[in-house]
Parts: C-alpha cells; structure tokens; sequence
C-alpha cells in the first residue's frame, strides 16, 4: 500500500468514525434522559426542594428542548466542558484529570504484560503442537478467559500480600509524592522520596498482573492459531527446503507474517482492559476511573457518570482506529478495496 | 450431541455443565441447610466443621453463620438463569435486526450497522454499568444489561451469515418461484445460519454470567441476600482475610460454569467444522 493510498484509507476510517462518535454522545446523553421519573428528583433524593430540583435541571439543561439539549450537550462535551459534578462541586474535568492517569497507568502496565506474554505463550505453544507443553499453555489460556477477574484479584492478595506479605495491596503508593504527571510510577522518579519508584512498582504488580490475564490468554490462543496456520504454509515448507535454519525460518518467515493478526486482536484488548479495570480497581482499591465511575453511581452523579463513559468509549474508538491503521500499514496485502 | 462428544473440548465442557445442571437442579433437595438460615453463633465455621453435633458444613459457613454449600447450590440456578435471559434477549433482538440487515442491505443495513458499531464501541461490562446506573439496582437490569451489551454479536454475525446464505442458488429459486421476503428470510436463510449462532450462544452464555457477575460483586447486580455467587463474592470481599473460604467457593464456581461453557462452546464450533 503506498502512502498515498494508506493517507486516503486513514482519511476514510476517520470519516467512518465520525458517526460512530456522534452515536455514543448521543447514547451518553440519552442516559441521563431514560432515567425513570424526574431524573433531576432523582440524582437529589426525595427529600429535595423544588428550588434544588429546578437548579439541577438547569444545570443539566433539562428545562430545554431535547434537540437543543443534544446540540448543546454535544458542543460543550467537544469542546472540553464535562459539566460539574453534583456531589463534590468541582468540574468534572477536575476529577477524571486525577482519575485517568491513574487507569492509564494501570492499563497499559497490563497491556505491557499481555502483549509479550500472549505472543510467546501462543507461539511456544504452536511450535510444540500436541506435546504436554501445549496442552499446558492451551489450558492456561482457556482458564484465563473464564476466570472471574475481581476472583483472581482477591486470590493474589490472599497469597501475595496476606499471607507470603511479599506485595502490597490497595491504592497506588504509601509514600507521599508530589504529584506532576499524575503517573506514580514517573512522578516517584521526578520528585519523589528515596524508594518511591519501588513502592509504586511493587503496587502495581498485582493489579496490573490480575488485569492482564484476560488479554494475555486471548493473544496467546489468536497467537497459536495464526502461528499453527503460519508454519503449515507453503513459503515456510520451501524456507525450510532452501535449508535455511530453523531459527531464520522463525524469526524472518513465520513471526511477521503470524503477529499481524496478534496486533489486531491485542489493540482489541485495551476495551476490555478499560472494563476489566472497574472490577480491578474496586478490588486493589486503585483510584481510576472505574473508582470514579462507581462512586458516582453510588451518589448518583450522573454529569460524572456520563463522562467516565464517554472517555471510556472515546478512547476504545480512537484505539480501534489507530490499530486498524498500523494494520493497513504494516500488511502490504491489505487492499484498499476490501475495507471500502 | 455425538460429534460434540468426540471432541475433547466438548466432552469436558459437557461434563462440567452436566455437573452444574445437577447441582442446580437437585442440589438444594441434598444439603440439610436453607440457603438463607442465619445463625450467628456459628458465624464463619471453616469447611467440614460442624456446630453443637449438627450435620458438617462441607464448605463452611459466612458471616452470618449460612452454609456456604447451600448458597453455592442455589446459586447455580441463578446463574444460569442470568446466562439464558441475557443471550436470551440478545439472540432475539440481535438475530432479526441481523437478518434485516444482511437480507435487504443499502440503508437498512448502513442504519442497523451503525448502531451496532456505536454500541460495540463501548467496553462491555463499561455499557452494563452504564444501564444500571439509568434504570436502578437489580439483578433484572443486570440480566438486561447484559443482554444489550450481546446484542451487537449476534447481529454481526447473523449478517455475515445472511449475506453469504441469500446468494445460494436455493433461495434465488425459492424467490423465483414468488417466496415472500419473509418466507425466504424465516425458510430459506434463518435456518442455514444457525450453527454458529448456536456456538456463539454456548460462548456468550459464559461471559454473560462472568459480566453479571461481575456486576453483582460491583454491588450493581443481585442484592443481598441472594445467593448469587457475585454478590457472594462482594459479600465476602468485606471480611476475606478472615473467611478465605468464602471467597474461594463462590469464584471457583463461576469459573467452573463459565469454563465449561466455553469448552462446550469450543467443542460445538469443532464439532460443526467437521
């Protein structure tokens, strides 16, 4: 594909997201609108007063247009202005600032352990198809697909923290560290105490570990399947007729041609991790987004519910385009025609 | 069945799921406890203690001195109850919109897709979480919730399946012959397209009951004192480092029935490849 031709395929994937952006504002917005009864009344309670009620729904424009609601919702979401939040008063922009780094940091830890992980475990596990090794790794990866997250996290504090008190659990850090990037793990480097990066490290280890199991047992079995299909393929029987070694053949044949379906399934992933990391936060108690999204439901702050859904599927969106982009760059056989 | 059997996939995960049928169904008839029989004199009895020369608590007891078995049994029925009603729903809603889509194209199509695409663009379990916070706490909207968060599965792969189905030289003779678009859709297509629906039923039986429980243990699904084995699992999350035991039977359970859907699943799509 040139860069002429991967240029326009880009320009129409973004177009194609455009809808697609447009649906989940509209989604969003609709969440406030289907709550039953007064959704005003109910973010407040019943015990509130007419005048608190009638503030609320200016607030959330619900004295207008439903249109007109939409567009100005729509416009302000783009433009950055999430609202304030009902319980603590502050932009909500305030609290997902301080909230997604927190998830950001814990995800793409997780992402950085599945990816490799994945990968290696699948292909260790094509190579030595019908061995006991494989049938190990297929089991891990089989069982790492049904099991229960939040389960496995509360097994690794049983084990880990509780009872070999090797790692600790629950929020990010015991030190205190200035916060800069809002990511521990380069802040404790920036300006924190002798000992912070560890403590921070040794915080995420669980966490991180408990959320990427999914993920690495979903890559492994994608990584398996292409690398099985890959080495039964003509090219690879002819490298090896050529004499070539069995490492080259691997490495130069098998490998580029297996990992591309590997990218796409593992950019796939970061929406579950974002899931995933509601149910892990809520266990290692990690202040992120997940702990936001639950907090605020449980004060019914919906301005602060909206938005953490809102990034959420934004950014699920705007991953899916760019791992469909470095596909389309990364395999010279994709056609342009057959994503028209 | 019998090509399920052959597979190893299919016969474990059959097996697993047979097991969990029969614990469901006749497992709260075999415990000499009530689910919910409080009693808190005998509050957190580790497994196989029992209290004053009463019957054994094979897996102990919770915090409010219940047998954890029994819970765990009727538990079950909750389950899989939860996994029928979402794929349930989703099947019904995401099969025909599917079908639409896949059978007459252009707009229809584009405005189906569409909306598929918005709802698969958010996280699963992130849309459920949405959907209860809108319409309340309950393991009724949880089983809902779920089930739209599925809907975009079946519909995707229904219309892949339509689109290939409605170019066969069958229903191009059965429109020949003047077959009404819902005679070629309900006789001709629909049921050449139902083998991998019924694989990805098997499958998403079991992220169904891992999402909702999920959102139970959330504090988002079934309330207490349900024996659903997330709001166990939430329950237990309170007082874990005392009770292990209360967190490992309720998510070995999940794990048990979610695996053995999956396996089913595995050996369903193995058995119909052949």
């Amino acid at each position: 594909m040139s860069h002429r031709e991967l240029a326009w395929y880009a320009l129409r994937r973004v177009a194609g997201l455009i809808p697609v952006l447009l649906g989940i504002l509209l989604l969003v917005f609709l969440m406030v609108r289907a709550i039953p009864g007064n959704p005003a009344r109910n973010m407040l309670g019943q015990r509130a007063t007419p005048d608190e009620i009638a503030n609320v729904e200016k607030q959330l424009g619900l004295d207008q247009p439903v249109a007109k609601q939409f567009a100005s919702f729509a416009l302000s979401a783009v433009k950055g202005d999430l609202g304030k939040s009902l319980s603590h008063h502050v932009p909500v922009t305030e609290e997902l600032a301080r909230a997604i780094p927190a998830t950001l940091e814990l995800t793409l830890a997780a992402f950085l352990i599945a990816c490799p992980v994945g990968v290696l475990l699948g292909g260790w596990s094509a190579l030595k198809k019908g061995t006991a090794a494989d049938l190990l790794a297929t089991a891990f990866s089989l069982s790492g697909i049904s099991v229960p997250i939040f389960w496995l996290g509360l097994l690794f504090i049983l084990v880990f923290s509780v009872s070999l008190e090797w790692l600790p659990f629950g929020g990010r850090t015991d030190m205190l560290i200035p916060p800069v990037t809002r990511f521990m793990l380069v802040d404790s480097l920036l300006g924190g105490p002798p000992g912070a990066f560890w403590d921070c490290l040794k915080h995420l280890i669980l966490p991180a570990v408990t959320l990427s199991t999914v993920p690495t047992a979903i890559i492994a079995r994608m990584s398996r399947s292409c690398a099985l299909q890959v080495l039964n393929a003509d090219f690879v029987r002819t490298a090896r007729a050529k004499g070539l070694p069995e490492r080259a053949v691997l490495w130069r044949h098998v490998l580029p041609n297996a990992i591309l379906p590997v990218i796409t399934v593992a950019g796939l992933q970061f929406g579950y991790l974002l899931g995933g990391a509601v149910l892990t936060e809520h266990v290692f108690s990690w202040p992120g987004l997940g702990s936001l999204l639950l907090r605020a439901i449980s004060e019914r702050d919906y301005p602060v519910i909206q938005s953490a859904v809102l990034v959420a599927a934004v950014s699920f969106a705007l991953v899916n385009l760019v791992v469909d982009l470095l596909y389309a760059s990364l395999d010279p056989r994709v056609s342009l025609e057959s994503n028209r | 069945m019998k090509k399920v059997w052959r597979s190893r996939a299919g016969r474990w995960g059959a097996g697993l799921l047979i097991f969990l049928v029969f614990l469901a169904l006749f497992g709260p008839s075999l415990t000499p406890f009530h689910y919910n029989d409080q009693n808190l004199d005998r509050q957190f009895l580790a497994p196989l203690q029992s209290f004053h020369d009463g019957p054994i608590h094979l897996l102990g007891t919770d915090n409010l001195g219940r047998d954890v078995l029994t819970r765990l049994v009727v538990g079950a029925r909750i389950s899989f109850a939860v996994g029928l009603v979402a794929v349930g729903l989703a099947f019904l809603v995401g099969v025909p919109l599917g079908t639409l889509a896949g059978y007459f194209g252009g707009r229809i199509d584009s405005l189906i897709m569409r909306c598929m695409d918005v709802l698969l663009a958010f996280p699963s379990i992130l849309l459920a979480i949405a959907v209860v916070a809108v319409f309340g706490v309950s393991l009724t909207n949880a089983m809902i919730a779920v089930g739209v968060v599925t809907i975009p599965v079946f519909c995707r792969l229904t219309r892949a399946s339509v689109l290939t189905i409605k170019e066969r030289e069958y229903v191009a003779a059965a429109r020949a012959q003047g077959a009404s678009h819902r005679r070629l859709m309900g006789l001709y297509i629909l049921p050449n397209c139902v083998e991998p629906l019924l694989v990805q039923a098997a499958l998403s039986m079991g992220t169904s009951v891992l999402d909702a429980a999920g959102l139970s243990f959330l504090g988002l699904g079934a309330r207490p004192p349900t024996p659903e084995w997330g709001t166990m699992l939430g329950d237990a999350f309170l007082y874990f480092q005392r009770a292990p035991w209360c967190v490992a039977a309720p998510g070995a359970m999940i794990f048990l029935m979610v695996l053995g859907f999956n396996l089913f699943g595995d050996g369903l799509g193995e058995a119909l490849e052949r």
